[in-house]
């Protein structure tokens, strides 16, 4: 007890009041409030407390003088009324405070418990939920794609010219809207942890030539240009490849969408750091501004300063780049110079081990 | 000629799939979800069977199973069509015993290609 617990608990039992109210209450019940107090706090007692009070001879020898039965030295000797003075602040700061304390603290943890499995279950209704739409979405956008495809194939002395404008516009407006479903569909698909990981040993040179084979035909319009320093130490990684080539094609891809009009250089970096892998690939494109650096890895955070803003995008790429990279134990980071170019850069592990 | 059964539940989709079939040369017919599936396939003999996944009722799997348990259809090619189209549906799909599989929206040439594989074949 410290000094200010002792000093009021020794006030409250100087009042005459109370210490009368507490003899008669104690004399006609003592007994029986010590023995409610002893069965009500029993669960908490340890083995050895509860063997040593509820037992026959405990029970007789020392209970049977606070019963009105009760010899008059064991009177004296264990005076309820002194015994419960004493016992009361005990029971108080040994037994029921410390419970009451267990039982907010067990209350605590079961609220968290509890809010905890409520988001979660909030984020899977939420992905349960972007997956079938998706789904309908495809669905529904098989005929519009479908039919205006077929159209596209009638030959022309069957559709005049607006016409065939029209359904072209259809058909590319439709596929944008494809991949935007496709990029929802990834990025739910992250989320509920639903990908799985393939390892397979691959050569990061190689991969990096295919990667930006297909896109040369892009860059070419762009008159974007490749440079390459791959360093020679960095072949071989395990891990999986096509999720190596989503996360590097989307950087690749982004590099040539923000490469100026008049051409640019996309310079893809290796080195190899420890046990990672670091890939960085450098355009020499329109840039970030440093307000929206921290927007670039958000969901649903479009960058929109007028430069940047170009129609064929989900702005779900660098999103789901960043979610596939960290699957893998890796991070990715971006550096930029407004109007100068960015630098895209992740790291992977050499060899992909599962979390436990 | 080569007889397909197409099942889909989308009366659209149904339409435009029947439509590039036919302007294929195959001989058509449709299914509106797995249990006529089932029942045009008991009566009728398909050459080629095109299923989509989700449907009303019986699913595609389900219904891709009770064709395949039929005597006459042990050896005819199911290809599945469907909207799953997320990493891994098309592995989970071709493991349940699908002969092939195609994602909505259908990628056309893509496709036909994949008839063209079992067009020699049956």
């Amino acid at each position: 007890m410290t000094k200010s617990q002792r000093s009021f608990m020794q006030l409250v039992l100087d009042t005459a009041f109370v210490r009368f109210v507490l003899l008669i209450i104690l004399t006609i019940f003592g007994a029986e409030i010590l023995i409610m107090a002893l069965t009500y706090f029993r669960s908490s007692f340890p083995t050895w407390l509860d063997n040593l009070i509820f037992n026959p001879i405990f029970l007789v020898f020392f209970l049977s003088p606070f019963t009105d039965s009760g010899s008059e030295l064991s009177f004296v000797v264990f005076n309820p009324t002194l015994f419960a003075i004493f016992l009361l602040p005990v029971v108080y700061l040994f037994l029921f405070r410390p419970w009451v304390e267990r039982e907010a603290q067990r209350k605590k943890a079961e609220d968290m418990r509890i809010e905890k499995e409520r988001i979660e279950y909030a984020h899977k209704i939420k992905n349960q939920f972007i997956a079938n739409m998706s789904h309908e979405l495809r669905t529904h956008l098989n005929s519009i794609i479908g039919f205006s495809e077929l159209m596209k194939e009638k030959r022309t002395d069957e559709l005049n010219s607006k016409q065939s404008t029209y359904v072209n516009n259809i058909y590319s407006s439709a596929n944008m809207l494809l991949a935007i479903i496709s990029d929802l569909l990834d990025l739910s698909k992250i989320q509920t942890g639903k990908v799985e990981i393939v390892v397979e040993k691959i050569s990061v040179p190689e991969t990096i030539n295919e990667n930006i084979d297909l896109i040369q035909e892009k860059a070419a319009k762009k008159n974007v240009l490749f440079k390459k320093d791959l360093d020679p130490a960095l072949e071989q990684i395990e891990a999986d490849k096509q999720i190596f080539n989503q996360i590097f094609f989307n950087l690749l891809d982004n590099a040539v969408k923000f490469s100026k009009d008049t051409g640019g250089i996309v310079t893809v970096t290796t080195k190899k750091e420890d046990d990672m892998a670091k890939i960085s690939v450098r355009d020499t494109g329109v840039g970030i501004r440093e307000e929206d650096m921290t927007k670039l890895f958000s969901e649903f955070l479009h960058i929109e300063s007028g430069l940047n803003r170009k129609p064929d995008g989900t702005g779900l790429g660098l999103v789901i780049s960043k979610n596939l990279v960290e699957m893998c134990g890796g991070n990715i980071r971006a550096q930029s110079e407004f109007g100068e170019g960015s630098t895209f850069t992740f790291l992977i592990p050499l060899k992909f081990e599962k979390k436990a | 000629m080569t007889k397909i059964l197409v099942v889909e539940d989308i009366p659209l989709n149904m339409e435009f799939l029947l439509e590039i079939l036919k302007l294929q040369g195959f001989d058509v017919d449709g299914a509106k979800d797995g249990e006529e599936a089932i029942q045009k396939a008991e009566k009728g003999i398909y050459d080629l069977i095109i299923m989509d996944i989700a449907l009303p009722g019986i699913d595609g799997f389900e219904a891709f199973k009770i064709i395949k348990s039929m005597p006459s259809y042990k050896i005819v090619p199911v290809i599945a069509l469907t909207a799953y189209a997320m990493t891994g549906d098309r592995e989970r799909i071709l493991k349940a015993g699908f002969d092939a599989y195609a994602s909505k929206p259908l990628d056309v040439p893509a496709f036909l290609k994949i008839l063209e594989k079992y067009k020699g074949k049956v």
